[in-house]
C-alpha cells in the first residue's frame, strides 16, 4: 500500500487513526500501541504477507539480543559476543536478500562458473529495519537503552510512517514518545499540522517527482542502450533525474513525518534543502540525514572516525561511503556512487585543512565564492546521481560522456544563421553541429519525450529545489508572533490545504512507486 | 473556535467543494459515455481509445472490430464493412501492445457477439514501454463492474473536455476547466481513430520532397537520422549497436499468451490478421542498424503463420510483397502508410489475396529478403540530405 494511494489515504488511515484515539480516549493506551502495530504489521503485509514473518523473526531476535545486552549480570566479554552475533545476523539477513545474486554473478564472471541461484526478491523496508535495529543492538551493548518494552519495541521497527523508506529512526527519539499521554488524544494541532505536511509531500511527490520521471526514465534507457543523444538531452535526463529524486524521497519523507504527527509523534526530518549546500559536506548534512547519521555514528565512528590521524580519517570516510553506496544496492554502480561520494568527501576536507589551516584564508565567503561553491557541489551531486540511476557502469559511463561533449555539441540550426559566418564556421571546425539541441533520437522519441518542451519545467523544479523553503520553513511558526502559521491565518491556509490536496487528489491515478522502495 | 480546529475545518470543506465542483460536471456530462443514463447528449468521442473504448462497447451497436496499432486506425468502418461486411467499429489503441488489445477485447467479447475481429500484428514486444498510460490507469473500464468506471473522473485528464460541450458557456468553461482539446475529438464513431485527414498529418506523404518539408516533425526527424545512421560504414559504427542487438523486442509469446486464447475461445469470430507492411526501407534500416532484431521479425512471421495454421477460424495476411512499400510517397515516415493503402489492405483480404500460410510463407519471406537488399538507402539518404 502506498502513501499516494486511495486506499491508503480514504481507508488505511483513516481506520487507524480513529481506532488508536478512540482506544486512546478510553485510557486503553496499552490497547491503543497493540492497535497501532497490528495497523503497520497489516500495512506492511500488504505487499507480501510472507515477508511479514521475516520481519517478526527479525523483531524478535534483535529484541531478545537487547534484552541480553542490557543485563546486569552479564560479563562484558559474553556481551560483546552477543553483540557480535546479534550485528552479523542483521548483516547476514540483509546480505543474502540483497546480495546473494550479486554476489553468485560476480564469481561466475571472476571465475568463469555458471552457479545457478534462483532471483531473491529483497523484503520490502529491510535496509531500513536491519539499520534501526542495528543501532538499537549497540546502544544496548553502551548501556544507553532506557527500557526494553516489547510492545512499544515493536512499534519503534514497525511503525507505518517510517517503516519502508524511513527517516531511519532513532530508540532513543521514538521509544520515549509512545509513554506520552498526549499522543493519544486527539489533537486539532497535530492533526492540522500532519494533514499540512503530509499534503506538501503528496504534492512533492505526485505533481513534482512523478512528472520528472517521464524525461529522466528514457534518457537513461537509451543512454543504457548506448542510443545516440545529444548533450543537451543527456543533461535533461540527468537534471530531470536529480529533481525526480529529491522531489521523491523527500516527499516521501515529508508524509512520513506528517503521518506520525497526526497523533503526535515527531520523526526527524531527513532533508533540509540539500541542493543549496556549497560543499559535499555540507550536502550530507542535508541529504538523507538520517542515514547520514547513521553511518557516522554506527560506522564512521566505529571505523576509527578522526581519532587515528588524517590518512585514517580519509580512510574511513571513503569505507564508510562506500559501504553506505552498498547498502544502497547490490551493483557496481552503487559502489561508484559511494565511492565518488568518499572521494569528494576527502576532497572537502582536504580542500577545508588547505585553506583554512595551512593557507589561512579565514576571510568572509563572499558571494562569487559560494555561487562557485553551490555550483560544484550541485555538479559533483548530478554526477554521482548518474551512477546512482543507471543500470550499469557502461551506461553511466556513456551518459557521462555524453554530457561533457565527448560524442559532440550540438545546436539549435536557427542559431547558425544569427552568428557571423567566420564564427560559425569556427565552431564547426571545432566538432559542434548546428543541427539540433534535441534529436528526439528513436528511443527518446518513442518514449514521446519531447526535451525541447519539457526543458523548462526540468529547470523550473531546479530552480525550485535550489532556491525555495523546504516543507519545514513553509510549515512553521511565524518569527513576529511566534503563533503557528497555521493558526495564525487558519481560513486562507486552510482554502490553500484544501486545494493542494484536491489537486494531488485528481492526480492520484498514476500510483507510481517511491524510489528509496528499492533500496 | 480553536484556530488549529478551523484550519481543518476549512480543509475539509474547501476540499469537497473543489472535489464537487471537479467531479459533478464530469458525471453529468459525461464525456466517455460510460453512463447508462442519458443525462446529456453524445455530441462529441475522445479520440483517446484505452479510455473511450469502453463507453463504445456500452452504448453502440456493431458486430465487427478492427483494433490494432496506430497501423489500423486509417481503416474506416463504413469502408470495412462495405468490404468485408458487418457492421464495424476501430477500437485501435495508439501505440499498443497485444495485451492492452487484449483487455479490451475480452471485454468486447463479454458484451456483444461479434463476428469479425481485424488485428495489425504490431505491438509484438516483450518491451514494456516507458510511455505513457499504465494498464492500471484504465483497465478497470473493462472489468465486470460498472461503477468503478466512473472513478476515470477522479482524474484531471477529462476535464478540458467539458469545454467541447455545448451546454457550457465557453469562456466560462474555458476559464474553469480549460479549453477543449478539439484535436482529440471527433464528432462521430466513423473517422475517430483515423488520422488520414488531419492536414498535418496528411502533408507529410508525397515522398523525399514532403519529409524535407516537414523535417522538423519528430517522426520524420527520427527516420532521416535512422536512415543517416544506417549509411555510415559498419566498421565505423559505435559500440552501440554491438550492445543493442542483444534487446529482444519480436517475441511470440506476446502473441500466445495474449490472443491465441481469444481465438482459441471464441470459435465463431472470424480472426484477420495482418503484418502492417512498413516501408521497405524500415526494413532495410533495421536490418543494417539492428540485425538481430531484424531478424527476429522474420523469426516471429514464421512462428506466427505456424500459430495460426492451428486455428481454423483465423487468417493471416502480408502485403509485403505489393509494390507499394519500395515507395516512399506512400509513407509519412518509415512505417507510417497511407489511408488509401489501409483501403487496398481490405480490398485484398476481401478477395483472399496476401494471405500467408505454412505453404507459402517460406517464399514470401525468400521475395522480401531480395526486396530488402536490393533497397539503396544510399540514394534515400542523399536525397534527403541534399535538399536539407
Amino acid at each position: 500500500m502506498l502513501f499516494n494511494s486511495y486506499q491508503f489515504i480514504f481507508f488505511f488511515l483513516p481506520i487507524v487513526l480513529i481506532g488508536f484515539f478512540v482506544l486512546g480516549k478510553r485510557d486503553k493506551n496499552t490497547a491503543a500501541l497493540v492497535w497501532l502495530v497490528a495497523c503497520s504489521l497489516f500495512f506492511y503485509s500488504w505487499w507480501n504477507p510472507i515477508y511479514l514473518l521475516l520481519m517478526l523473526f527479525s523483531i524478535l531476535f534483535n529484541y531478545l539480543f537487547g534484552i541480553i545486552l542490557t543485563k546486569e549480570d552479564c560479563g562484558e566479554k559474553k556481551r560483546k559476543y552477543y553483540l557480535i552475533t546479534g550485528v552479523a545476523l542483521n548483516i547476514g539477513l540483509l546480505g543474502y536478500f540483497k546480495y546473494t545474486n550479486f554476489f553468485i554473478d560476480q564469481i561466475n564472471l571472476a571465475f568463469d562458473l555458471s552457479f545457478h541461484v534462483e532471483k531473491i526478491l529483497l523484503p520490502l523496508a529491510i535496509s531500513f529495519f536491519t539499520f534501526q535495529q542495528i543501532a538499537y543492538l549497540v546502544d544496548a551493548y553502551r548501556r544507553e537503552l532506557k527500557e526494553n518494552n516489547l510492545l512499544r519495541y515493536c512499534l519503534f521497527v514497525t511503525f507505518f510512517p517510517q517503516l519502508i523508506a524511513g527517516p531511519i529512526v532513532h530508540h532513543k527519539e521514538m521509544l520515549p514518545q509512545f509513554k506520552f499521554a498526549g499522543i493519544y488524544q486527539a489533537n486539532a494541532r497535530h492533526i492540522a499540522i500532519g494533514l499540512s505536511i503530509f499534503a506538501i509531500g503528496l504534492f512533492k511527490k505526485i505533481v513534482f517527482a512523478d512528472n520528472m520521471a517521464i524525461h529522466a526514465t528514457p534518457v537513461f534507457g537509451a543512454a543504457e542502450q548506448y542510443a545516440v543523444l545529444t548533450l543537451f538531452e543527456a543533461w535533461g535526463g540527468a537534471l530531470a533525474y536529480t529533481a525526480q529524486l529529491y522531489f521523491d524521497f523527500s516527499g516521501y519523507s515529508d508524509m512520513a513525518i506528517g503521518l506520525a504527527y497526526l497523533i503526535g509523534i515527531k520523526i526527524p526530518i531527513n532533508f533540509n534543502s540539500p541542493y543549496k549546500s556549497t560543499s559535499i559536506i555540507e550536502f550530507w548534512r542535508r541529504w538523507h540525514m538520517t542515514l547520514s547519521r547513521f553511518l557516522r555514528d554506527y560506522l564512521y565512528f566505529a571505523l576509527g572516525g578522526n581519532r587515528k590521524g588524517n590518512t585514517r580519517r580519509y580512510v574511513n570516510l571513503f569505507l564508510t561511503m562506500v559501504i553506505g553506496g552498498i547498502w544502497h544496492g547490490a551493483g557496481w554502480t552503487f559502489v561508484i556512487w559511494g565511492a565518488l561520494h568518499g572521494s569528494y568527501l576527502m576532497i572537502n576536507h582536504s580542500w577545508r585543512k588547505l585553506r583554512f589551516g595551512i593557507l589561512n584564508w579565514n576571510t568572509d565567503v563572499g558571494f562569487v565564492e559560494m555561487a562557485v561553491a553551490r555550483f560544484l557541489t550541485l555538479l559533483a551531486v548530478i554526477i554521482g546521481w548518474v551512477y546512482f540511476r543507471a543500470e550499469s557502469i557502461g551506461g553511466a559511463n556513456h551518459m557521462l560522456l555524453t554530457m561533457f561533449g565527448f560524442y559532440g555539441v550540438s545546436l539549435p540550426s536557427a542559431l547558425q544563421a544569427l552568428i557571423p559566418n567566420g564564427f560559425a564556421n569556427y565552431l564547426i571546425e571545432m566538432g559542434i553541429v548546428f543541427n539540433g539541441m534535441f534529436s528526439g533520437g528513436s528511443v527518446i522519441g518513442a518514449a514521446g519525450v519531447n526535451f525541447g518542451d519539457s526543458i523548462k519545467w526540468i529547470l523550473l523544479l531546479m530552480l525550485i529545489a535550489i532556491s525555495a523553503p523546504n516543507s519545514q520553513q513553509l510549515i512553521s511558526r511565524d518569527q513576529a508572533s511566534s503563533q503557528h502559521i497555521l493558526a495564525k491565518y487558519p481560513t486562507i491556509f486552510g482554502i490553500i490545504m484544501g486545494a493542494i490536496l484536491f489537486y494531488v487528489f485528481i492526480n492520484l491515478q498514476q500510483e507510481a512507486e517511491f524510489l528509496y522502495f528499492n533500496f | 473556535m480553536n484556530p488549529m480546529r478551523k484550519f481543518i475545518i476549512v480543509t475539509f470543506f474547501s476540499g469537497c467543494f473543489f472535489l464537487a465542483g471537479h467531479l459533478l460536471p464530469l458525471i453529468f456530462v459525461d464525456p466517455l459515455n460510460i453512463s447508462q443514463a442519458e443525462l446529456t447528449d453524445n455530441e462529441f468521442y475522445i479520440r483517446e481509445m484505452r479510455f473511450q473504448s469502453a463507453g463504445i462497447i456500452n452504448k453502440l451497436d456493431f458486430d465487427s472490430v478492427i483494433i490494432g496499432s496506430s497501423m489500423a486506425e486509417n481503416f474506416l468502418p463504413q469502408t470495412a464493412a462495405d468490404i468485408l461486411g458487418g457492421k464495424f467499429v476501430n477500437l485501435s489503441l495508439s501505440g499498443s501492445l497485444l495485451s492492452e488489445r487484449k483487455v479490451v477485447l475480452e471485454h468486447l467479447f463479454r458484451k456483444k457477439k461479434i463476428s469479425k475481429v481485424l488485428i495489425s500484428l504490431d505491438g509484438i514486444t516483450n518491451i514494456q514501454r516507458n510511455r505513457g498510460i499504465p494498464l492500471d490507469s484504465w483497465s478497470y473500464l473493462y472489468n465486470d463492474s460498472y461503477y468503478d468506471d466512473f472513478t476515470v473522473y477522479l482524474t484531471r485528464k477529462f476535464s478540458p473536455y467539458l469545454s467541447c460541450h455545448s451546454a457550457l458557456k465557453k469562456p466560462i468553461s474555458n476559464f474553469i476547466f480549460g479549453n477543449c482539446p478539439n484535436e482529440k475529438i471527433r464528432n462521430n464513431v466513423e473517422n475517430l481513430t483515423e488520422w488520414q485527414s488531419d492536414p498535418d498529418q496528411n502533408s507529410r506523404f508525397g515522398g523525399v520532397d514532403s519529409w524535407v518539408k516537414h523535417k522538423k516533425n519528430q517522426q520524420i526527424d527520427a527516420s532521416i537520422k535512422k536512415i543517416n545512421r544506417s549509411i555510415v560504414k559498419t566498421a565505423e559504427r559505435t559500440e552501440a549497436y554491438t550492445k543493442q542487438s542483444e534487446r529482444i523486442i519480436y517475441d511470440i509469446d506476446e502473441f500466445i499468451e495474449n490472443i491465441s486464447p481469444l481465438i482459441l475461445e471464441q470459435s465463431n469470430t472470424q480472426f484477420i490478421l495482418f503484418f502492417p507492411p512498413y516501408s521497405v526501407y524500415h526494413h532495410a534500416v533495421t536490418k543494417e542498424l539492428e540485425p538481430n532484431i531484424y531478424n527476429q521479425y522474420l523469426d516471429v512471421v514464421k512462428s506466427l503463420v505456424a500459430e495460426v495454421s492451428q486455428y481454423p477460424n483465423a487468417d493471416i495476411y502480408w502485403f509485403q510483397d505489393e509494390g507499394f512499400s519500395n515507395d516512399i510517397e506512400n509513407y509519412k515516415d518509415l512505417t507510417h502508410y497511407h489511408q488509401n493503402i489501409s483501403n487496398l489492405l481490405l480490398r485484398n483480404i476481401s478477395q483472399g489475396r496476401s494471405k500467408m500460410t505454412n505453404e507459402n510463407h517460406l517464399d514470401l519471406l525468400n521475395e522480401f529478403e531480395k526486396q530488402v537488399s536490393n533497397v539503396d538507402l544510399m540514394t534515400l539518404a542523399n536525397a534527403l540530405n541534399k535538399i536539407n
